[in-house]
């Protein structure tokens, strides 16, 4: 019941932002009270203990139903997006409350569609209702950038062509799937899927990579993100690249083929070390932060590589880590940049300075991204190494090492770029203005779930284990494929067993 | 008829690959409402393959698999709104930067 709410609320969110259309205060106070009661639901769900919760809409049994699962790691992952989208809107409302310029409606109808997108992929269990969310997703991030303001319309154009391109090879992928196996359902591929559906696999997985701006598809996404509006970045780096990472992580355990692992591990480390040395070539700070989410991308897909519970809760926490960290430096750099009105390295040289607590909430950002110990960046990178250690991936624990290098070297770079070094022409002509106490509160809050996330780094990472589990195992929780006429209405009956048990419905 | 299916669905993604290659932004656009249908197309040649038999009216009446019906209408809907998107999108880009060519997006980006 729970998971239809994690729907309806959003879209109640989205009907009152259509009825509040000429109030762009309202709109805004409504998007974010819409994000908060989506992330508080999903919170309340992930604490009760009866997970897997199953929910059939119209209480249609399974071959014929739509059904939605909220197991561990979709509670986990909306627990998250709730948080990202309450952190995006929340900067949202206090910009429009600061400055009165005008900002058209559609920005903010944006959000609460985008959040029901992204809390429905979460939730179904079908694929293609994934497919469905997805578009639905895609469609309202091409809002959300094209309401920037750095050529928009050009960042949009190419983040659209290559989004249809990633959908045309999912969809053309969940047609190979049902035509092989006779299924849709994530639940049942588990069973069915595994030895026979090959030929969709590819399909899938290359549809889910060039939708996620890993990197030989990276090239719409660094310009997406210096293009979108600050909080528009922050659902972009948050949360919209990693739902292509969820969708690999419930997928590639279907297809237990040692040369898809092979292949994620050489996308994931060409990702890393391109993403992090075409940030270290950036003029630009959000694009230097958008091609700094290519490379630790490349982190999350390479531990998607290593087939194992520890492979994949490394992953889920360092999906968990980049998408705070990475909100944190976006709402840094957007509050920074939008004082001098650019965000040219070279004009914001030294804008920061003298400025202890943006500083400090930018140092726990950096730090956590650099994989610096203590922070929970360091566990995260960490964790990703031990896994490709413990699978014998020599030369990608090697690699991916190297790439923390890299990444601390742009890093460091950004940071001396903004706070240390001499005040640009323009910082000076401005004069030093003091940041809205607002935004500095939000940033606060990020960076105390980054210290948070520090000091419970072994409960986060036993949840992340504990989810990784729920991704990896085959075929645990199973619906009775019943026919309508023989099944009562009524909520579908669960199955506690193994395959056999399965087949044994079967016949 | 799953042959000439098969063919169509072929000779829809070449024809859609070939415009995506072109320099204009209309003819990039319209090579990927091609490319949404051809994958539209191509979901209806899985029809009829391994899967459940249709809920009502069984027995002598053959009736087509309604799940791939149904996500073909979904499919078909959402590539319109796409493709009507991204017409429009690159009408504005015209009208805006006074050309539709597409090497000319990386020169504004600058």
């Amino acid at each position: 019941m729970t998971s239809m709410l994690l729907l309806v609320l959003p879209l109640l969110g989205a009907i009152l932002c259509l009825l509040s259309w000429k109030h762009p205060r309202v709109q805004a106070l409504i998007v974010f009270l819409t994000s908060v009661a989506s992330a508080l639901v999903a919170l309340l769900t992930a604490l009760q203990a009866d997970l897997p919760e199953h929910y059939a809409i119209g209480a249609w049994p399974l071959p014929y139903g739509i059904t939605l699962r909220l197991d561990g790691l979709s509670a986990i992952v909306l627990v998250l997006g709730g948080g990202v989208f309450s952190t995006a809107t929340l900067f949202h409302y206090i910009e429009i409350q600061e400055d009165k310029s005008r900002v058209d409606p559609v920005y903010a109808l944006a959000f609460p569609l985008a959040l029901l997108a992204v809390n429905g992929i979460f939730l179904t269990a079908d694929l293609f209702n994934f497919y469905v969310f997805f578009e639905l997703l895609a469609v309202s991030s091409f809002i959300l950038v094209m309401m920037g303001h750095r050529h928009p319309l050009e960042a949009t154009w190419k983040y659209t062509v290559q989004s249809v391109l990633g959908s045309t090879l999912f969809l053309a992928g969940v047609g190979t799937m049902y035509g092989t196996t006779g299924e849709l359902s994530l639940v049942t591929l588990h069973l069915a899927a595994a030895s026979s559906a090959t030929a969709a696999m590819p399909l899938l997985v290359f549809g889910l990579l060039l939708k996620g701006a890993v990197f030989p598809f990276h090239w719409w996404q660094p310009d997406a993100h210096a293009a979108a509006p600050t909080a528009g970045s922050v659902i972009l780096a948050g949360l919209l690249i990693k739902v292509g990472i969820y969708g690999l992580l419930r997928l590639v355990p279907l297809f237990q083929l040692s040369r898809l692992h092979i292949i994620m591990l050489t996308i994931g480390v060409g990702s890393l070390l391109f993403g992090a040395l075409g940030a270290w070539q950036q003029s630009d700070a959000k694009r230097l932060l958008g091609f700094s989410s290519v490379s630790q991308l490349g982190y999350i897909v390479l531990a998607l590589g290593l087939p194992s519970v520890d492979g994949y809760a490394a992953a889920l926490l360092f999906v968990l880590h980049h998408s705070v960290s990475k909100s944190l430096l976006f709402l840094v750099v957007g509050a920074l940049s939008a004082e001098v009105q650019s965000t040219a390295l070279s004009t914001l040289q030294g804008v920061g300075r003298g400025r202890p607590w943006l500083h400090l909430c930018f140092a726990l950002g950096a730090l956590s991204m650099a994989g610096l110990p203590p922070v929970i960046g360091f566990a995260a990178k960490i964790s990703v190494l031990q896994a490709a250690l413990f699978h014998e991936r020599w030369l990608a624990a090697g690699l991916a090492a190297l790439g923390g290098v890299f990444t601390l070297a742009y890093i460091v770079r950004l940071w001396s770029a903004l706070f240390w070094s001499p005040p640009s022409p323009d910082v000076a002509a401005n004069g030093r203005q003091v940041s809205s106490p607002a935004k500095l509160l939000l940033m606060a809050a990020l960076a105390a779930a980054l210290l948070v996330g520090t000091f419970y780094g072994r409960a986060i990472w036993q949840l992340c284990q504990s989810a990784a589990d729920t991704a990896l195992r085959a075929g645990v929780v199973v619906f009775q494929p019943r026919l309508a006429a023989d099944a009562n209405l009524g909520a579908p009956a669960l199955v506690l067993g193994s395959k056999e048990s399965y087949d044994g419905i079967h016949a | 008829m799953n042959l000439i299916l098969a063919v169509a669905v072929g000779l829809l993604f070449a024809t859609a690959l070939f415009q995506l290659t072109s320099r204009d932004l209309f003819q990039v656009s319209l090579g990927v409402y091609l490319l949404l249908n051809a994958s539209n197309l191509f979901l209806a040649t899985v029809e009829g393959a391994a899967g459940v038999a249709a809920p009502f009216g069984t027995g002598d009446i053959r009736t087509a698999d309604p799940l791939v019906q149904a996500m073909i209408l979904t499919a078909i809907v959402i590539s319109f709104g796409i493709a009507t998107f991204l017409l429009l999108l690159s009408a504005a880009l015209g009208r805006r930067r006074k050309s539709m060519d597409v090497e000319q997006l990386r020169k504004w980006r600058q």
